[in-house]
C-alpha cells in the first residue's frame, strides 16, 4: 500500500493505481474527456490535470491524474487556483474548436467558463482524444482498424480508418465523446466510418444483432462451438425468452430446439 | 506521407553571399539562455558578458547572427533583429513539431499563432495580448510532452523583457515594421538525436510506430542509418544514454523499437528499394564494404554517382557480416540490407584486394573521379610475450570469423580469453556456446575502464564467463608444445597522463590460471599497407589514416577515408556516420571542386553546443515501465548460436512508444 495526500486527505493507496483511480475512490470529482475505465489513459485531453508535490519537495508540478500512478509521499490537490487556471484555459481552447458539443459545454460550465477568449477552426467535431484508438487497439476490440496520425510536416493530426480490418462492432462510436463517429443502421445494414456492414438477424426474432463481420472476428477469437452459435444466432432477448419458457416447463422450448426451428416467438407455439 | 523536410530544411532564403563575421559570442545585448538574465539594452559601455561555462560564449565563426529563440530562452546579439518577429517565426515553426495527441499544446498552439499574426498586424488589444500570454503559460503547464512543457518557455521571456514591443503594437495599432534584412533558420535536435552520431530523428520514428506507420518509420530511419536492422540489434545506443526518461525511470528502448520497425517491414515486404537513375557523368569506388563503405556508396548512388565498391572478403558487410557473432547479429539481417543497397544500383565487386589486386592507378585510369577508403580495423593486434606462437594461441578476430563462417574451430574445455574490449567478450561466449566449459577474460582494464560494453560483460558474466579485470598477460606457459596455463602480472594503471594505453604492472604480484587454449584479443588495427606506394596519403602515428576530420579528405586530392581504418576500432554508427559524411564531402567536391564548411553545419554545430541535456525544468511523468526485448535465458542460450533477443511484439513496441517524452529541441536562428 501507498501513504499519499489528496485534497488534504491522508490516505492509502493500492500501488500502481492512478491518482484518478485513487480520487474517485474517495468521491473526488476530476472532469475527463478521454478516459475509460476499459482503455488504457493516453493523457489526451489534459483535463485531469491536477497539481503535485513529490515526496520531500516543496515545488509543484501539473501532471495528468489518469495516467499517473501515485507514489509514496505524494501530495496532490485536484482543485487547486493552479489546476483551475489550466484546466480553464484548455475547456475554452476545446469550446473554442467545438462551440456545440454538449460534452464541452458542460464541463466548461462545471468551470465556470461560459464563452472562449479565442477562435479556433473546428474542421469537425473529433477532439483527437484517441478513445476510438485505444478500443480499437487494445484487447477489449483488438481490430486495430484505427490509427492516430500525428502532425508531420503538412499532415494535420487525425484518425485513420483502415476498411480492410474494421469489423464494424460500434465500440469506437460508443465511446467517442463528442458524437463524432456516427453509426446508423438501415435495412440491415450498419454504417460507420462511412462504410456499410451487413447485420444479422436473430432466427428467432428477426431483429438485428450486430454486424457478420464482428460476428466472424468473435468466432476467430473464441472458436466455434454450440454455445457460440446460439448466442451469434439468438438475440439476447430471445435468450432470456426461451429460459425463461424453460423454466416454466412450457413444451419443446429449449434454446436448441428454437435454433433447429427457427422460430420467431418462442411463445407462439405453446 | 512524411513531409519532415518542411522542417529541417527550412532556408528563408539565401543568405551565402555575406561574408563571414567571425564574431565573438559572448557580446550579448538580451540574453536569457538557460535562465541567466543578461540585459545590456541600456548599457553604454561595459556590457555584462555571458557566464564563463555559458555554451555561448564559445566564438562562432560563421555568418553573424543577430538573434535566437530556443527551449532554453531568448537571445539577441544585435539590435537589428526584431523580437516580436522573431517570436512569430518561433511559433509558426513550433506549431509543426507539436504532434497533436493532447489538446492543451495543439490548440493552444494553433491559438497562439493566430493572436501573433493579429498582434504583428497593429489589429490587437490588451485582452487579446493578455490571452496570449495566459496561453503561452498554459501550454507550458498543461503540455503533455517535454516539447510541449518547453516549447512556450523563450516566448514568456520575450512577454517579460520585451513587454514595451508588445504594448507599441497594442497601443499605437501599428504594424510591426519587421526586421531588415534578416533571415530566419530553422533547427531541431533532441538530447538522443545530438548524442546520436548519425543525428537518427529517433523520436520521429518512435511517433510513427505510434502512428502504425512501418513504412514512413523505416524511411525516418533510413535517411540517417542504411543498416538498420544490423544498427538496431547491435548499437551501442549512445542515444539510450542520453534519454531525459532516464531522470524518471529508465530510457527509452530505441534500438529495440529500431530492430521491430525492421522486423516489420521485412515482414511485409517493405525492404525493397527502386534502382535509382544514374544522372551524374562522375564514377566513385569505395574501398571496403563494411558499413562506413556501404553508407556512402548508398548515399551517392542517390545523388545519382556511379558507385563500385571493392570488397577484399567473399562477401559484402564488413564485420557484421564476418565477426559479430550469430547470437548478436544474424548474417541474414545484414544481408537483406545489402541486397537492398545493391539494389539501388551500387555494384559491389567481392574478392578485390585493393593494393595488391588493384591499386589507385588502376582506379584513375578507369575515370573514376574520387575514392573512399574505408578498409576498417580488421587485423589484431599482436602483443609479443612469451608462448605466444605456442599452438591453441589463436587470434580473437580470426576466431570470431571462423565461427561464423561455420569452419570447423576445435575447442578445448578451458579457455583464456586475453583483452576487455567487445571483441574479447565475445570470444569468450562464442568459446563456450561451442564447447568450451569453463572460460575466463582477463584483461589489464580495471572493471570501469573496460571498453566493452556493459550490457555485453553482464550477459557474459550471466553466463558464467569468469572475469579477472587489471591482470596483464606477461608469458603463456606450454608443454609439448601445447598450451598450458598464463602468467599474469596485476596491473596498476593502463593509461599514461596523456591517456594512451601504456599499462604499468607490478612484477612482484602475478597469477597463474591453468588452461587448454588462449585467445587474444587484444585490439584491432587498420592494415595499411598500401599506404604510400602510389600516393601521398599518411597513417597517423596510431596507424590509422591521416585525414582532416571535418571533411574526411586524404592527402591526396579526391581520395577520402573514413570508418574504422580513420577512428581506430569504433562503433558501427560511428563508421556509418562517417560513410553519410563522406558522401556528403565527395558530392560537394564533385560537383563545386571546393569542401568549404557550410552554413548549416556550423550553425548545427553550434546548436549541438548549446548542450541540448540542459533545460530550466522537467516537468513531472508518471514512471511507466520498460517493455523489453523477450530474450533466451543464459542457460538456454550457452548452448546454441542463435539469436539470444527475439524483439519487441507489436503491443510491447506500441507500448514503449507511449513512453518517448518527445524532447525536440526547436531553435530558430535570425542571421
Amino acid at each position: 500500500m501507498i501513504e499519499l495526500v489528496i485534497d488534504g486527505q491522508a490516505l492509502r493507496a493500492e500501488e500502481g493505481k492512478t491518482i484518478l483511480d485513487v480520487a474517485r475512490d474517495i468521491g473526488i470529482h476530476i472532469p475527463t474527456l478521454c478516459h475509460h475505465d476499459a482503455v488504457s489513459p493516453s493523457g489526451a485531453c489534459r483535463l485531469c490535470i491536477v497539481e503535485v508535490y513529490p515526496r520531500g519537495s516543496t515545488m509543484s508540478y501539473m501532471t495528468t491524474a489518469c495516467n499517473f500512478p501515485v507514489e509514496e509521499g505524494m501530495e496532490v490537490w485536484t482543485s487547486s487556483a493552479k489546476v483551475l487556471e489550466s484546466r480553464r484555459m484548455t475547456v475554452e481552447l476545446l469550446l473554442a474548436k467545438e462551440p456545440e458539443s454538449k460534452i464541452i459545454q458542460e464541463i466548461a460550465a462545471d468551470l465556470g467558463v461560459e464563452k472562449t477568449p479565442f477562435t479556433l477552426e473546428g474542421d469537425d467535431t473529433c477532439i483527437l482524444c484517441g478513445l476510438c484508438v485505444g478500443v480499437c487497439r487494445e484487447a477489449v476490440v483488438g481490430a486495430d482498424a484505427l490509427n492516430f496520425i500525428t502532425r508531420r510536416g503538412k499532415t494535420e493530426p487525425h484518425i485513420e480508418f483502415s476498411p480492410d480490418t474494421c469489423i464494424g462492432c460500434g465500440a469506437c462510436s460508443l465511446l467517442c465523446p463528442t458524437g463524432f463517429i456516427k453509426m446508423e443502421e438501415v435495412e440491415g445494414q450498419r454504417i460507420i466510418w462511412g462504410t456499410a456492414f451487413r447485420m444479422r438477424k436473430c432466427s428467432c426474432c428477426g431483429s438485428y444483432t450486430t454486424t457478420e463481420a464482428h460476428w466472424e472476428y468473435m468466432e476467430e477469437k473464441v472458436g466455434t462451438s454450440s454455445e457460440f452459435r446460439t448466442a451469434r444466432d439468438i438475440c439476447p432477448a430471445c435468450r432470456r425468452d426461451a429460459i425463461s419458457s424453460e423454466l416454466l416447463d412450457l413444451p419443446e422450448k429449449s434454446l436448441i430446439s428454437l435454433y433447429e426451428t427457427g422460430t420467431t416467438d418462442p411463445l407462439e407455439n405453446s | 506521407m512524411l513531409e519532415k523536410d518542411s522542417f529541417i530544411q527550412n532556408s528563408f532564403g539565401s543568405f551565402f553571399e555575406t561574408k563571414d563575421w567571425g564574431i565573438e559570442m559572448d557580446t550579448v545585448v538580451f540574453s536569457s539562455w538557460r535562465k541567466e538574465l543578461i540585459d545590456n539594452r541600456h548599457v553604454e559601455r561595459d556590457p555584462t558578458p555571458l557566464q564563463k561555462d555559458s555554451p555561448l560564449s564559445k566564438t562562432y565563426n560563421g555568418k553573424q547572427i543577430y538573434g535566437m529563440i530556443g527551449w532554453n530562452g531568448l537571445v539577441v546579439w544585435d539590435k537589428k533583429v526584431g523580437v516580436v518577429e522573431m517570436v512569430d517565426r518561433y511559433l509558426r515553426e513550433a506549431l509543426t513539431l507539436s504532434c497533436g495527441e493532447c489538446d492543451a499544446c495543439n490548440l493552444g498552439l494553433k491559438a497562439m499563432c493566430q493572436i501573433h499574426n493579429g498582434i504583428i498586424q497593429g489589429e490587437s488589444n490588451k485582452q487579446e495580448l493578455e490571452a496570449f500570454a495566459g496561453l503561452a503559460r498554459g501550454v507550458k503547464e498543461t503540455g503533455k510532452c517535454n516539447f510541449g512543457q518547453t516549447v512556450t518557455t523563450p516566448i514568456l521571456d520575450a512577454l517579460q523583457h520585451y513587454r514595451e514591443e508588445y504594448d507599441d503594437l497594442i497601443e499605437r495599432g501599428k504594424k510591426d515594421k519587421g526586421s531588415q534584412k534578416v533571415q530566419y533558420k530553422a533547427l531541431i535536435t533532441s538530447p538522443c538525436m545530438d548524442a546520436c552520431p548519425v543525428h537518427m530523428d529517433a523520436p520521429g520514428y518512435i511517433q510513427m510506430v505510434k502512428n502504425n506507420r512501418v513504412q514512413e518509420a523505416l524511411s525516418i530511419i533510413q535517411e540517417t542509418c542504411i543498416l538498420p536492422g544490423t544498427v538496431g540489434r547491435v548499437c551501442g545506443h549512445p542515444c539510450e544514454e542520453a534519454c531525459k526518461r532516464t531522470e524518471i525511470d529508465f530510457p527509452i528502448a530505441i534500438r529495440a523499437i529500431k530492430r521491430y520497425v525492421t522486423d516489420c517491414a521485412y515482414d511485409q515486404n517493405l525492404f525493397r528499394k527502386e534502382p535509382v537513375q544514374q544522372n551524374k557523368k562522375e564514377k566513385v569506388a569505395i574501398i571496403g564494404a563494411g558499413p562506413a563503405g556501404l553508407a556512402a556508396a548508398y548515399r551517392l548512388r542517390l545523388m545519382g554517382y556511379e558507385v563500385t565498391v571493392f570488397e577484399k572478403d567473399s562477401e559484402p558487410g564488413g564485420m557484421g557480416i564476418s565477426g559479430i557473432p550469430d547470437y548478436r547479429l544474424p548474417k541474414n539481417v545484414i544481408k537483406r540490407e545489402v541486397t537492398q543497397i545493391e539494389e539501388t544500383g551500387v555494384s559491389i565487386r567481392i574478392r578485390q584486394v585493393f593494393g595488391k589486386d588493384f591499386g589507385f592507378n588502376e582506379l584513375w585510369n578507369q575515370d573514376y573521379n574520387a575514392l573512399f577508403l574505408a578498409v576498417g580495423a580488421g587485423r589484431s593486434k599482436r602483443i609479443s610475450i612469451p608462448g605466444r606462437d605456442l599452438a591453441d594461441v589463436l587470434e580473437g578476430i580470426e576466431f570470431l570469423q571462423d565461427v561464423k563462417a561455420e569452419k570447423p574451430v576445435t575447442m578445448k574445455d578451458r579457455v583464456v580469453v586475453i583483452g576487455g574490449g567487445n571483441v574479447a567478450i565475445d570470444c569468450a561466449r562464442t568459446a563456450l556456446r561451442i564447447g568450451a566449459k569453463g572460460v575466463h577474460v582477463v584483461c589489464p582494464e580495471s572493471r570501469q575502464e573496460m571498453p566493452a560494453s556493459e550490457m555485453e560483460i553482464s550477459e557474459a558474466l550471466e553466463e558464467n564467463v569468469i572475469l579477472h579485470a587489471s591482470w596483464g598477460p606477461s608469458e603463456i606457459i606450454g608443454e609439448n608444445g601445447r598450451v598450458v596455463s598464463v602468467v599474469f602480472q596485476k596491473c596498476m594503471s593502463v593509461f599514461d597522463e596523456q591517456g594512451n594505453f601504456s599499462p604499468r604492472c607490478d612484477i612482484t604480484k602475478t597469477t597463474k590460471i591453468a588452461t587448454d587454449m588462449v585467445i587474444m584479443a587484444v585490439g584491432q588495427e587498420p592494415d595499411l599497407f598500401f599506404l604510400g606506394k602510389d600516393n601521398q596519403i599518411k597513417a597517423t602515428n596510431l596507424n590509422t589514416v591521416d585525414v582532416e576530420l571535418e571533411t574526411l579528405l586524404t592527402g591526396q586530392e579526391g581520395v577520402f577515408s573514413g570508418g574504422d581504418c580513420v577512428t581506430g576500432p569504433a562503433t558501427l554508427i560511428e563508421a556509418i556516420s562517417h560513410g553519410n559524411k563522406a558522401a556528403q564531402k565527395i558530392d560537394q567536391y564533385l560537383r563545386t571542386g571546393q569542401l568549404r564548411e557550410s552554413d548549416e553545419e556550423k550553425l548545427a554545430q553550434l546548436a549541438s553546443k548549446l548542450a541540448v541535456l540542459e533545460q530550466r525544468e522537467i516537468g513531472l511523468f508518471g514512471k511507466a515501465m520498460r517493455q523489453n526485448p523477450a530474450a533466451l535465458s543464459p542457460e538456454e542460450r550457452t548452448k546454441t548460436l542463435a539469436e539470444i533477443e527475439s524483439g519487441l511484439t507489436k503491443a510491447t513496441a506500441l507500448k514503449e512508444t507511449e513512453r518517448c517524452l518527445r524532447c525536440y529541441r526547436l531553435l530558430v536562428f535570425a542571421i
